[in-house]
């Protein structure tokens, strides 16, 4: 911090820590080349494509036009929204047992089952659910076995695992966040309130919610916009009978060659996630946001 | 009141007792399943398996269709990973110890990827290489990993940086070393552990990377992501679980030595 104020009081030169303009310009040209071939090109063309031929904005009228997009679309936001809700409320009770267990039995496990699927590849934590989800795999076996179901259920291939597959690939990244906002709250906080009459459900409604609310939001917003661009989960575990945004997108380039529509698809789920990331920037402010994606 | 009290508390305390479980159940069976899938000597994937024994990775090691895409996923997530630290570590310097313009964007830029949904990036990035030529190159899914990979390299190079105090250099120059030398002897030095940590983390993400190649890599470049994602679409082979199984031991080896790495630039 020093070094910083020292350089802005004297004059900008010989023996400053930070270096000059051109210093800077120079180091982060090779970047700020492959994030505007890479990046800002590409997002360009998209934009154009969608609204370009064949009728401007008018393609985004043939696209809502068709009521299958439009139910696609809802399903793929609708279910974002489903597994962001879920992961934020299940990772708060993991992150806050995190923060208060004394048990090293229960930290340890609940590490594992947040820390391990990350060491699992993506495609191979898609392919052990179908293991576990198939209609003779594990589940339905226990169900059978313990007599709780007389045939398998139709665990696969439907919105349902979609929504589990998404739900079992977030929950992780909704509990770091979460764990770091919870890091700062006074855990006796909660006993205080006890003491004072409050019920455990209250304490923590009167206490951990408001000072938490901000991280809530947060990881919710960041478990919704990945959510929202999942491409493989919806692929692998929904099938063709739980149509989601990024299986019309495949369809719409591999099979029908419709590179249009799948602009106009992808411009939609774009700007879906900038709304809400911009509602959020509103709510929490950037700082807890930028915390949010960097833990 | 005590007794109305204590009732719903009991509830809670039971809810949050079978959250608890079944998130531990649930996280950690998938991983154990293919696991324990993988000793398996049956010709298809059934629990419980009657047969034992190291077909999976016999029947892995012996095919050349595997083996290929194993080695094509290393060629392109080395480069990648390789191309998003040449270019990052100076464009986290550019940010942290320059009086760069701009900043604010290229932080936000700099991480982009990270939040951008998967699959529209995937159709931008596409649109761009039809009319660039780049579809099913491995030089188009190299730049393509290399994008996905910067966001990590910005975060942990910029977190150790911001704990690296800049008037070290001025120390050293004060003691007579050149500004170059002062910037390579000290600041990049203090630097190396964390740049090694955003390696791994490129690294892995690149080796991962399952979304970008299916559409950039007009199915010809077959990754081992590319393989799995394939393989799955059509049904369920046994011989994924011992990928699975040694996919999990490569990558719980490198992200510690990422994490001891990141933890030794800390002090």
């Amino acid at each position: 911090m020093a070094s910083i104020s020292i350089a802005r009081i004297r004059a900008p030169r010989a023996w400053s820590a930070e270096r000059g303009v051109r210093t800077g310009l120079l180091l982060a040209l090779p970047a700020v080349a492959l994030i505007a071939a890479f990046l800002i090109v590409p997002l360009v063309k998209l934009v154009s494509i969608a609204l370009g031929d064949p009728h401007g904005f008018g393609n985004l009228h043939d696209f809502f036009a068709n009521s299958a997009n439009t139910r696609v679309i809802r399903t793929t936001f609708v279910d974002s929204a489903i597994v962001g809700v879920i992961s934020v409320l299940v990772g708060s009770v993991v992150a806050w047992c995190l923060r208060t267990t004394r048990s090293p039995v229960m930290k340890g496990l609940l590490w594992s089952a947040i820390l391990l699927p990350f060491l699992m590849g993506t495609v191979t934590k898609l392919y052990s659910l179908t293991v576990l989800l198939e209609t003779h795999g594990l589940v339905n076996k226990v169900l059978t076995g313990i007599g709780l179901r007389s045939a398998p259920l139709d665990l696969l291939y439907n919105q349902f695992a979609v929504v589990f597959g998404m739900t079992y690939q977030m929950l992780p990244y909704a509990v770091l966040p979460l764990l770091a906002g919870f890091a700062s709250i006074d855990t006796n906080l909660v006993q205080a309130a006890e003491g004072l009459g409050a019920s455990r459900l209250r304490a923590l409604a009167n206490t951990v919610v408001p000072l938490s609310a901000p991280s809530l939001v947060a990881s919710f917003t960041v478990v919704y916009i990945i959510s929202v661009g999942f491409f493989l989960t919806p692929v692998l575990l929904g099938g063709a009978t739980a149509p989601f945004t990024s299986s019309l997108i495949a369809q719409d380039i591999f099979e029908f060659y419709n590179v249009t529509s799948a602009a106009v698809s992808a411009l939609v789920l774009l700007a879906g996630s900038l709304l809400v990331i911009g509602v959020t920037y509103l709510l929490v402010g950037r700082e807890r946001l930028a915390r949010a994606v960097v833990s | 009141m005590s007794i109305q009290r204590t009732v719903p508390e009991r509830a809670i305390s039971g809810v949050e007792m079978v959250i608890k479980v079944a998130v531990i159940l649930f996280m950690l069976v998938p991983a154990a399943l293919v696991v324990v899938l993988s000793f398996s000597a049956e010709k298809n994937v059934a629990f419980p398996p009657t047969h034992w024994g190291f077909k999976q990775y016999s029947d892995l090691f012996g095919s050349s269709y595997w083996m290929s895409s194993v080695g094509t996923s290393f060629v392109i997530a080395l480069p990648a990973a390789l191309v998003a630290v040449a270019v990052g570590v100076p464009a986290v310097i550019a940010l942290e110890r320059t009086r760069l313009p701009g900043k604010p964007v290229l932080r936000i830029l700099g991480i982009a990827p990270l939040i951008l949904p998967g699959v529209a990036y995937a159709v931008a990035l596409y649109t761009f290489y039809v009319d660039a030529g780049l579809v099913g190159t491995r030089l188009g899914v190299i730049l393509a990993d290399s994008m996905l990979s910067l966001p990590f390299v910005f975060l942990v190079v910029s977190a150790s940086l911001k704990r690296i105090s800049a008037d070290l250099e001025l120390v050293a120059m004060s003691l007579g070393a050149t500004r170059l030398r002062a910037t390579f002897g000290i600041t990049l030095r203090l630097l190396a552990p964390a740049i090694a940590a955003a390696t791994i983390l490129a690294f892995v993400t690149a080796f991962d990377e399952a979304v970008l190649v299916n559409f950039v890599g007009g199915g010809q470049v077959i990754t081992l992501p590319k393989a799995i994602y394939d393989s799955v679409r059509t049904g369920l082979q046994p011989l994924i679980t011992a990928i699975a199984t040694l996919l999990m031991l490569f990558t719980g080896l490198l992200m510690f030595g990422a994490t001891r790495w990141r933890k030794g630039s800390a002090d």
